[in-house]
């Protein structure tokens, strides 16, 4: 569990979870700065990273890894030309200081400060899973179901490089069935 | 005796005559006392219990800094200037310096919808083109926002709007200023100073110019709060009795204040300036408390006739008053010799244009208006000192409101149209959360009129056509390399008579692969294709799409014969750029009362209505528009975004949208009175998110590999197998169990997936 905020001792999770956190991130972002090298050395093929197979998948999976012939031997303008290099994003740091308060805020009961908070994480990276998830999180403990579904749901978009936060959201979609 | 008696009986005739006038003067007194106390009553029940009606304020999303957010210094120091920062070198609220590779500030105090921030001095440091460090009161922290930039109020039509000031908010220059100036005695007189009225009288005889007024401070206040602009002599017995009474019953300071608050300052369109706290803002963009001495000058030379003393309009007659003012202020020993010299050497530098008092956005504001409806009426809005905030960017509208009105130049220009007639519509939305970013209602932005976003019902034409194509992928029975017929076709109709679609250019090409049909945006297989899905079948998509009633199942509905407004087109591709997740367009954020306190929020909501992987293939016909089909002319072809184009009969609507990973964008163009542009989606529409685009930055979208598909090399033309050697294709997702046979002319071989992975790994 990255990021548990059920329980009573909510606090001190979150802090443990905090931790674990920023632990997971590094490995994460060690992953992808490797995937990231490698990719720029076919000649900077735009960023679409070959997806991970899911655990879902049954024997009819693809490969591991599929990449897509490297385009320097594509002729332009058939294929997306390597623009100025890529929009920089926030820091890991940023969403993780937000969503750290989002646990303080739920910890003393301001569900709806918690849930701002996140919003506020995801205008600036919305494309992290963890923030749907603490999303889906947030509106199962207030016992709004199909809303968790739906939040989780939308998580598994960006999952694919991260089965533990898959199964964690595929665990929030049961929990929030079961509910219903 | 005779004589006597006669005096005696005079005398009392005249005790009775006195007996008589005392009595009436009693009555007259008594009734008088009466009206004093009832006056009493009145007047001091409303202005105790006075509230201003203080119209709602919108407010847009301030500006994120964080570490890491790509951002010059330049960027940053233009964001304060419009939010009515200087540079300067003296550190106080409002004031910022550039400083090496650093931009320090002292962000003012602000009330955020989660609380409020004191007075902070910040220091942003910049490296590589992004955010390096940020320091707030002396921490380093990861974030720190803006104000959020004041982007419009709720006031009533000819309504009054004003922001409150406190006394301790106000500065002494201000309060002492008005004082040497309207009312030297207002510390002492009772309510109205007798001598000022005679000198005033005096000076109006001679002068003949609206130079002394002799009314009391108090007197004005009377006149602007309580009473109607008549200019009769009861009205004017009134007023001095109204501001007696008012004057012994209230403090001093509470009349400065309330003066402060309530005075007349200038008219802006609809809406009328009052208070030094608006006329602030109105005048210069920045709080009262942070101006400077030539400007408190202004805004009390104004006082005397906001029309005539206009510093828009008539800026050399305001200079000369609010320099006699400045005489004023420093003959009451209000300023140095040093102060008032540099004082009255300044211009008027006030603001200028759209900034002033915030910049107006009225289209966004109707989309806030409409949305908050169903909680608060307009009485509400208008009067209860609401603070909305807003999903708006102002850097996106501002690029949108120039795309439109630049574009529509050149394309008239160009296109030798008559000048200033098209119209046009833009929204932006963020793809993942639906949130409204910008929203453009009409070629003249700041201009409050018909909002085509909200308003005007459009034939949508091809831009529907997605739908048709979606429906089919989900069918399972189609993949992206499908062959579909693109050949004449006549539809029988009980209603219509038998319709016979054509292509554009009237050209059928044959049979071709489904993701050239939706690129090319041919109608013929598009018809083709849409009734082996079932008309029906996509009718019914729309509606749960739109979250609305599915629309009547006519075949003309595939080439996009339905009217949609350009929010609701917005909600139909919100789902294509989201993944397949449906939200409504959304603008507010929360909405908080007087105190701060919050009254509703507007959570993110988002609902799955199609599969990930479906739309995800979509999207990659989507890409081919603008990699080969109509959207190809696209600056931005080539940057991985993904569009459609949409073109109605005769060339009366052109429309296009786009998005890529961060903003969805709809565009509209044409004419209000619906004849013909000549312009299609591809040369109307799109060149407007072109220059949008050019602002926004591109972001390629990350579509992945749909579950269950692998890439393959596929030649757009004939959907065929290929490879650049031999043809021009596309990388796209396919069944795995699907795989055309080779273009002719290619070697048909496919290379082995290990040999790839060896060409991938090698230097």
């Amino acid at each position: 569990m990255v990021f548990a905020l059920s329980s009573c001792a909510r606090a001190a999770d979150g802090i443990g979870a905090a931790l674990a956190l920023r632990a997971m991130r590094a490995i994460v972002i060690a992953l992808l700065a490797l995937l990231a090298a490698a990719c720029t050395t076919t000649a900077g093929h735009p960023a679409k990273p070959p997806s991970a197979p899911s655990p879902t998948n049954g024997p009819n999976a693809p490969p591991a890894s599929y990449p897509a012939p490297p385009p320097s031997s594509y002729p332009s303008p058939s294929t997306p030309t390597p623009s100025a290099p890529p929009a920089p994003h926030a820091d890991p740091s940023v969403t993780l200081a937000l969503r750290e308060q989002s646990i303080a805020a739920a910890a003393r009961g301001d569900h709806d400060q918690a849930v701002a908070l996140i919003e506020k994480a995801l205008r600036i990276e919305p494309n992290r899973p963890e923030l749907w998830i603490d999303l889906a999180r947030l509106h199962l403990d207030e016992g709004d179901k199909s809303g968790a579904e739906q939040f989780a749901r939308k998580a598994l978009l960006f999952t694919k490089n991260r089965p533990d936060l898959e199964q964690e959201a595929y665990t929030l979609i049961s929990n929030a069935q079961r509910l219903h | 005796m005779a004589r006597r008696s006669r005096r005696t009986r005079k005398r009392r005739g005249l005790g009775r005559l006195l007996a008589l006038g005392a009595a009436v003067g009693a009555i007259a007194l008594g009734i008088a006392a009466l009206y004093i106390v009832y006056l009493d009553r009145f007047i001091t029940t409303t202005f105790e219990g006075r509230r201003w009606s203080i119209p709602a304020r919108v407010y847009a999303e301030p500006l994120a800094l964080y570490l890491g957010r790509a951002l010059r210094p330049e960027d940053l120091t233009l964001e304060l200037r419009r939010l009515g920062y200087r540079p300067g070198s003296e550190m106080r609220a409002g004031v910022f310096v550039r400083d090496g590779s650093a931009v320090r500030f002292r962000a003012r105090r602000f009330a955020f919808d989660d609380g409020t921030r004191p007075e902070t001095d910040c220091a942003v440091h910049f490296a590589g083109g992004v955010i390096a460090a940020i320091e707030a009161a002396g921490k380093s922290t990861e974030l720190f926002n803006l104000d959020a930039p004041l982007i419009g109020s709720f006031f009533q039509s000819h309504g009054e709007d004003r922001i409150i000031v406190t006394p301790e908010e106000t500065p002494r220059l201000l309060s002492e200023g008005l004082k040497a100036v309207e009312d030297r005695n207002f510390d002492h007189h009772v309510g109205f100073d007798a001598s000022a009225m005679l000198r005033a009288a005096w000076v109006d005889l001679r002068a003949g110019e609206l130079e002394q007024g002799g009314s009391t401070l108090t007197q004005q206040l009377v006149k602007s709060y309580f009473l109607d602009n008549s200019r009769t002599v009861t009205r004017k017995l009134k007023e001095l009795v109204m501001a007696v009474v008012l004057d012994a019953r209230f403090p001093k300071a509470d009349l400065l204040n309330a003066y402060i608050n309530e005075i007349f300052l200038g008219q802006d369109g609809g809406r009328a300036v009052h208070g030094f706290g608006l006329g602030s803002q109105f005048y210069f963009n920045k709080p009262l408390s942070e101006l400077e001495p030539a400007e408190i000058a202004l805004l009390i030379a104004v006082i005397r006739g906001p029309t005539y003393y206009n510093p828009f309009t008539h800026p050399d007659r305001a200079l000369a008053r609010r320099n006699r003012v400045l005489d004023q202020m420093h003959e009451f020993g209000l300023l140095s010799d040093v102060d008032y010299r540099a004082a009255a050497a300044r211009p008027l530098d006030v603001a200028t244009g759209a900034r002033r008092g915030g910049s107006y956005y009225p289209a966004y504001l109707d989309l806030v208006r409409e949305q908050l409806a169903s909680s608060y009426d307009a009485g509400d809005l208008a009067t209860k000192g609401l603070s909305i905030f807003t999903t708006l960017e102002p850097r996106v509208q501002d690029a949108a409101e120039s795309a439109v009105a630049t574009t529509l130049d050149t394309l008239e220009h160009d296109r030798k149209l008559p000048h200033g007639e098209l119209e046009s519509a833009l929204v932006v939305t963020r793809t993942q959360t639906g949130e409204v970013s910008a929203l453009v209602g009409g070629r003249q932005a700041g201009f409050q009129g018909f909002n085509r976003v909200l308003n005007a019902r459009r034939p949508v034409g091809s831009i529907f056509k997605p739908v048709v194509y979606l429906t089919a992928l989900e069918s399972g029975k189609f993949d992206l390399s499908t062959l579909i017929d693109d050949e004449p076709i006549v539809v029988p109709d009980a209603h219509t008579g038998d319709w016979t679609p054509k292509n554009y250019d009237e050209t059928p090409r044959g049979p071709v692969p489904l993701i050239r049909a939706l690129g090319d945006s041919l109608n013929l297989a598009t018809v083709h294709l849409g009734l082996a899905v079932g008309v029906d079948q996509i009718a019914k998509r729309v509606g749960e799409l739109l979250d609305a009633p599915a629309p009547e199942p006519f075949p003309s509905l595939l080439l996009g014969a339905i009217d949609l407004t350009p929010l609701d087109v917005t909600r139909l591709y919100g789902t294509f750029a989201s993944g397949g997740f449906s939200s409504t367009p959304k603008s507010i954020i929360s909405v908080e009362d007087e105190a701060g306190k919050t009254l509703k929020r507007y959570p993110i909501a988002v609902k799955k209505v199609a599969e990930p992987d479906t739309i995800a293939i979509l999207d990659h016909g989507l890409q081919a528009v603008m990699l080969r089909g109509t959207g190809a002319h696209s600056r931005w072809s080539g940057h991985g975004v993904a569009g459609k184009t949409g073109t109605t009969d005769d060339y009366r609507d052109s429309w296009f949208a786009g998005f890529d990973a961060n903003y969805l964008t709809v565009v509209w163009v044409g004419y209000d009175d619906n004849r013909p542009t000549g312009l299609s989606g591809s040369s109307g529409a799109l060149p407007v998110w072109d220059r949008l685009m050019a602002t926004l930055k591109p972001e390629a979208l990350e579509l992945g590999v749909p579950y269950g598909t692998e890439l393959q090399s596929i030649d757009y033309a004939s959907g065929l197998t290929a490879d650049p050697t031999c043809g021009d294709p596309l990388q796209i997702p396919l069944p795995y169990n699907v795989h055309p046979p080779s273009k002719p002319g290619c070697g048909g071989v496919l290379e082995s997936i290990t040999d790839r992975l060896k060409r991938w790994f090698s230097p």
